[in-house]
């Protein structure tokens, strides 16, 4: 009797198991798979090569005003930052499109640095790193991307193109006393709000005659 | 003297007592604490840690400890999110092997319970301090997430698995859920089985339970077995709902868990304590960690407080046991 009971405890058993092992696996050809996943590499400049001019830079034509922004930010930053700032998370940081036009005080070895009203910004010429242009346009969500490293890459592929081609045409032609149209983003921390050193990562670079 | 029974009661009350006017202090201090919204906030932020707790409890039942939680999760994260994701490839065969939702979750236990199973063995076969080897399994399990990961996170896990994580069932959240079921069993298995009369009877007294012929090594490396398992089912709640395995995930959980289980009056002695107080202590630390970032409290004096918090907590258990 008891090892009746026992076999049928083991027979119930293995049933289970058996149960959950085919519903948990299942097989395919490795070849087949990989051929799979070559088909869908993701290629970053090319999506930024796609999106550049009728995604990424008619976004930032809707961008605010910098020294409307500046004004926002120093009377209400907390609603500010709710109303104009991209995040990728929950945390300080938040991304702004932001436009404007100035008189080049300075060309600077990293930076040329502008002067609007009695504001003066800096636009990064050099050091063209970060996330900032990717998540302030809102148009790029990590969730849609099944890799970290896909949805950083397009960061990647942003910052490249803004050296080798936004950045050597201004920079070639650019002197001071000229006045300067530009659009581009801006990284603040709302938690250490630093607002008399403002630097835009530009996305268009314009010498106004 | 106070019997065992009694002492259980009164380290859960203080708990309840304690909880409540935490909460109390919070709604008067804060506008958010008494939101639905930052209700189920809070309760699928202490899922993790309850699931981690009910198993640190039943280590430290027996007067053991468990380092290893923290890392264990992380692994087992990452070993379901690699599985999901990749699979397993072979070449030599021109086969490849995927995973359902359901295969990974049991791939994922089987990792935490084969983890916590060495621990266990460690212990009770070659006599290794419990606080050493599950040290050595803490440095192991996180050498072990970063070699599997290669030290990047493992995202994009797709909907159905993210659902055990962010989805709501019956105007619950999953995570609250998973963790309510995982506090009724280990109630059940504490209060109503033999294994749990073992498990109080090793740590209230290792030597009289040998001489009882409970077979205690077996025991103990059971009850390491379910630790690394929960400590399993953390970590797929946290992958789950961040969908991503992150290498560094889990950090100093297992200090959580310490903590919930020593502020719910689980006697660090073992023998004595319930798996409720423990679950009461998991709510105290996770309405504090909530009510410290409502109040904007810096990150610095947040683990200060804490450690403040839990202090108490092992003195009010040091006087209690001297009124025994």
């Amino acid at each position: 009797m008891i090892m009746m009971k026992t076999g049928v405890k083991y027979a119930v058993g293995v049933v289970i198991a058996g149960i959950a092992v085919y519903n948990s696996l299942y097989f395919r050809p490795l070849d087949e798979k990989l051929a799979e996943g070559q088909e869908i590499a993701f290629d970053a400049t090319a999506l930024v090569e796609e999106m550049w001019g009728n995604e990424l830079l008619a976004v930032y034509d809707s961008a605010t005003d910098i020294r409307v922004l500046l004004e926002r930010l120093k009377s209400d930053p907390e609603s500010t930052f709710e109303q104009e700032a991209q995040a990728l998370g929950i945390g300080n940081i938040g991304y702004f499109k932001v436009k404007g036009e100035g008189k080049v005080l300075e060309l600077n070895e990293n930076n040329v640095l502008l002067q609007l009203g009695d504001q003066s910004i800096e636009i990064e010429t050099e050091f063209i790193f970060g996330n900032a242009v990717r998540d302030a346009s809102g148009l790029i969500r990590i969730n849609d991307y099944d890799e970290t490293s896909d949805f950083n890459s397009i960061s990647e592929a942003i910052n490249d193109k803004i050296r080798k081609e936004v950045i050597p045409a201004f920079r070639a032609k650019v002197s001071t006393e000229n006045t300067v149209s530009f659009k581009g983003a801006l990284e603040l921390n709302k938690a250490h709000l630093n607002l008399s050193q403002i630097e835009v990562i530009p996305v268009s670079l314009q010498i106004l005659p | 003297m106070i019997s065992l029974k009694k002492y259980s009661h009164i380290a859960q009350f203080q708990s309840l007592i304690a909880l409540f006017f935490l909460c109390m202090a919070l709604a008067l201090m804060t506008d958010n604490f008494m939101t639905t919204d930052n209700f189920w906030n809070v309760m699928r932020q202490i899922s993790v840690n309850v699931c981690i707790s009910v198993g640190m409890t039943l280590v430290i039942l027996t007067a053991g400890i468990d380092l290893s939680v923290g890392s264990i999760l992380a692994f087992c994260g990452a070993v379901t999110a690699g599985l999901l994701k990749y699979g397993i490839e072979i070449p030599s065969a021109n086969l490849y092997i995927g995973f359902t939702v359901l295969g990974v979750v049991l791939a994922g236990l089987l990792a935490g319970g084969a983890m916590g199973f060495i621990n266990g063995y460690a212990i009770t076969r070659f006599k290794v301090p419990a606080f050493v080897a599950t040290l050595a399994m803490l440095t192991m399990a996180r050498g072990f997430t970063m070699l599997w990961t290669e030290g990047h996170p493992i995202t994009g896990l797709g909907d159905e698995f993210g659902f055990l994580g962010t989805g709501w069932f019956l105007g619950m959240p999953m995570p609250v859920w998973i963790s309510g079921i995982v506090v009724i069993a280990a109630v059940i298995l504490t209060t109503k089985t033999r294994f749990g009369r073992y498990i109080y009877a090793i740590g209230g007294n290792e030597n009289a339970a040998r001489l009882s012929g409970i077979p205690i090594n077996k025991i103990k490396v059971w009850v390491y077995v379910l630790a690394g398992m929960l400590a399993a089912i953390g970590g797929l709640l946290v992958t789950a709902r961040l969908d991503s395995a992150q290498p560094n995930a889990g950090m100093s959980y297992e200090l959580d868990a310490i903590a919930a289980v020593v502020i719910g009056g689980t006697s660090l002695a073992g023998g004595r304590g319930t798996i409720l107080g423990t679950v009461l202590g998991a709510m105290i630390i996770g309405v504090l960690n909530n009510g410290l970032v409502l109040l904007d409290v810096s990150p610095f004096w947040q683990q200060v407080i804490k450690g403040i918090v839990i202090l108490l907590a092992v003195i009010i258990d040091k006087s209690n046991s001297k009124s025994e």
